[in-house]
């Protein structure tokens, strides 16, 4: 029998679609109901806005003997460079063999461009270029630390000054501009001559360059020599050169004191101008903003953007999921074992991310992070909390019903998943369930079964519960350290009490 | 074997919906049920039900039993605010008066003190507590408790 209340009727709450992301702006009781007050370690699913446990990176594909700073992705290679500047070919089966490939110019982490089917490296000191076998240092090449090709020629430029360098055109190892230069030979400009500090960033979009000097930013419209150069603002400080890139026409970009901006064009590029972006999450970024460290990464393939504000004693970064439209673009928070420098994304089945000195496979082949003591491989451990209610009244939980799928097959735990109110466990999610014959009704099962009496890995399951919780406000956690799951519904059967209806 | 509080809030539980034991705490559970078990002495009290008659020995200014509720019948004893009175001074009355039983209940182990036929009207009743707790509509607890009451000894003549 459905037991009715004296006073008002209960209300369903369905909290199957958390497609708003984290809101860290707000207090949770201020919270939609499709937002979350916290969530570590959980992604969205295909289905729009239903969130499932992240990959786990599993066993490293090569470890190093210092902190994995940059990757990329060249001509089937996986390329990483590690803190002592060498740069690095990752084995990615066993076939392979992870080997040094050379030690690059500079220290910094580095950019990387191709052109002609060359990869050019910029690491703030003398560009570099690496043919697939050799890595060679240009002789007469600039020192760079960014590098980007536009129009038929690679260009570069380097902080500290206010000059972008271009090769001639099509060869990127002439770089001297003569005394009496043609269309073709290499050129140089300056941006911003003297005023806003040293370039920082470089963002090819659309029909512009965007530069990004250390408090301004400006713009390179046109192709050479039809160039002309716009300021955008003055009031803008990018953190360093890993820190704005360009999506869709959108350039996202990290402030070392706003957090998270965005320059968006108004029609077309006729106007830019610089805007808060994400502000349901940048108040975090702006908290963890780390001038040396930070970075933006652009996952194409996912719709994903990852910012890494952090120094490099934090483990967390932000994945962002623009795949709803940039207007709407929710966040969460992952977390790792170790400092990430870097995420690489070769096509839509594979992710690779340098996480503290290793180099792990992020594309989903793995259920387990490597959490445990001496590194040893645990279910990789996730949690996410809703909205807060908080009234007049109290309220009481009188049934909560759960479907869930688990993405990785045949995960064997005994861990569970805590569904809990506020403080209280209310329910325990397990996809080990035992379902085997009672014993009593069945004897051929106990005394002839030859075979080993385990519990049964269910896919989908639903959770259901039937016990009144009463408490003063009330907010749902979910805390698992067991097997990966997607959470297709979640609806909890709610109602104040203490009040007249 | 005596049913202890404990036998009732297992009972409870499943009827109240917290099988987790997150919601009642035992000590409302057993509050509750010390409720009901005073309750469910009144009742009986009011039907004159003999098992709840007391039999005891009192002097000039003994102190009221706790559990006293009236005198059955006529005794050259009356009462006088937390004592009774007796014309015979030190010398012994023995006089019978009407007890509620469920003082001093404090623990889950403890026995309920009446005997098990009374065990779903007591549980019903504090079901009925617990649930009006939270603002339940408990009409069908109350006719549920009516028609025990009403089979309990006694019931068709009250």
């Amino acid at each position: 029998m459905r037991r009715a209340l004296s006073t008002v009727q209960p209300s369903l709450l369905d909290f199957s679609n958390f497609a708003g992301g984290l809101n860290l702006r707000l207090p949770p009781e201020q919270l939609s109901e499709n937002e979350l007050a916290e969530c570590v370690n959980m992604t969205y699913s295909s289905t729009p806005g239903k969130l499932r446990t992240r990959a786990g990176i599993g066993e490293p594909l090569a470890d190093f003997s210092s902190r994995v700073k940059s990757m990329y992705w060249f001509g089937g290679k996986l390329l990483a460079v590690t803190n002592d500047k060498k740069l690095w070919s990752v084995a990615l089966s066993s076939d392979d063999e992870t080997a040094e490939i050379g030690t690059l110019t500079g220290g910094w982490r580095p950019m990387w461009c191709e052109f002609g089917g060359k990869l050019y490296i910029a690491s703030h000191s003398t560009l570099q270029e690496y043919d697939g076998t050799t890595l060679t240092t240009i002789t007469g090449a600039p020192n760079a630390d960014v590098v980007y090709t536009r129009a038929g020629r690679v260009y570069c430029s380097y902080h500290g000054s206010d000059t972008i360098h271009g090769c001639a055109v099509g060869d990127p190892t002439q770089w001297a501009v003569p005394v009496s230069p043609t269309d073709a030979d290499p050129v140089e400009v300056q941006i911003g001559y003297k005023v806003a500090g040293a370039i920082t960033a470089i963002v090819p979009a659309l029909t512009d360059v965007i530069v990004f000097k250390e408090h301004g930013i400006f713009r390179l419209i046109g192709e050479y020599p039809d160039w002309s150069i716009k300021e955008i603002t003055r009031d803008e400080a990018v953190a360093n050169h890993h820190c704005a890139c360009a999506v869709a026409g959108f350039i996202y970009y990290l402030d070392d004191h706003k957090g998270l901006r965005l320059l968006q064009g108004t029609q077309g590029y006729e106007e830019i101008s610089p805007a808060e972006a994400l502000p349901n999450v940048n108040p975090w970024v702006r908290e963890h903003m780390n001038h040396d460290y930070s970075g933006i990464w652009h996952l194409p393939a996912r719709n994903m953007l990852v910012i890494i504000p952090n120094d490099n004693a934090w483990n967390q970064c932000m994945p962002c999921y623009y795949e709803f439209g940039f207007d709407v673009m929710p966040a969460l928070l992952w977390e790792f074992p170790a400092p990430v420098q870097a995420i690489i994304e070769p096509d839509r089945d594979h992710l690779y991310i340098a996480v503290g000195n290793g180099v792990y496979d992020f594309s989903g082949v793995s259920a387990y992070d490597p959490t445990g003591e001496d590194g040893s491989l645990e279910l990789v451990k996730s949690r996410f909390s809703t909205k807060r209610y908080r009234g007049f009244s109290q309220y009481i939980i009188k049934r909560v019903s759960i479907r869930a799928e688990s993405p990785i097959k045949q995960v064997l735990t005994t861990l569970p998943c805590h569904v809990n109110v506020n403080e209280v466990t209310y329910l325990d999610l397990l996809f080990n369930r035992d379902e085997s014959p009672i014993v009593y009704g069945n004897n051929a099962a106990v005394y002839q079964n030859q075979g080993e009496l385990v519990a049964e890995f269910f896919d989908v399951l639903d959770f259901a519960k039937h016990n009144l919780c009463r408490q003063d406000t009330v907010q749902f956690h979910f805390d698992n350290e067991g097997a990966p799951f997607e959470l297709t519904r979640f609806a909890v059967e709610m109602v104040p009490v203490g009040v007249t209806a | 074997m005596p049913k202890t509080i404990n036998d009732a809030g297992a009972v409870i539980r499943m009827r109240v919906n917290d099988r987790d034991k997150i919601n009642y705490t035992d000590e409302e559970i057993v509050a509750d049920v010390a409720t009901a078990c005073r309750y469910l002495s009144q009742v009986l009290i009011a039907r004159k039900s003999p098992e709840m008659i007391v039999t005891e020995d009192v002097v000039d200014y003994a102190a009221i039993p706790e559990n006293f509720h009236s005198f059955v019948g006529q005794w050259p004893v009356w009462r006088e605010g937390p004592v009774f009175r007796t014309s015979t001074g030190a010398n012994a009355v023995t006089v019978r008066y009407w007890a509620t039983r469920g003082q001093g209940l404090s623990s889950l182990t403890d026995v309920i003190p009446f005997d098990e036929i009374y065990f779903d009207a007591i549980v019903t009743a504090a079901c009925m507590l617990l649930l009006n707790r939270d603002e339940f509509d408990t009409s069908k607890e109350q006719s549920i408790l009516q028609a025990l009451e009403a089979l309990m000894p006694g019931g068709g003549k009250s």
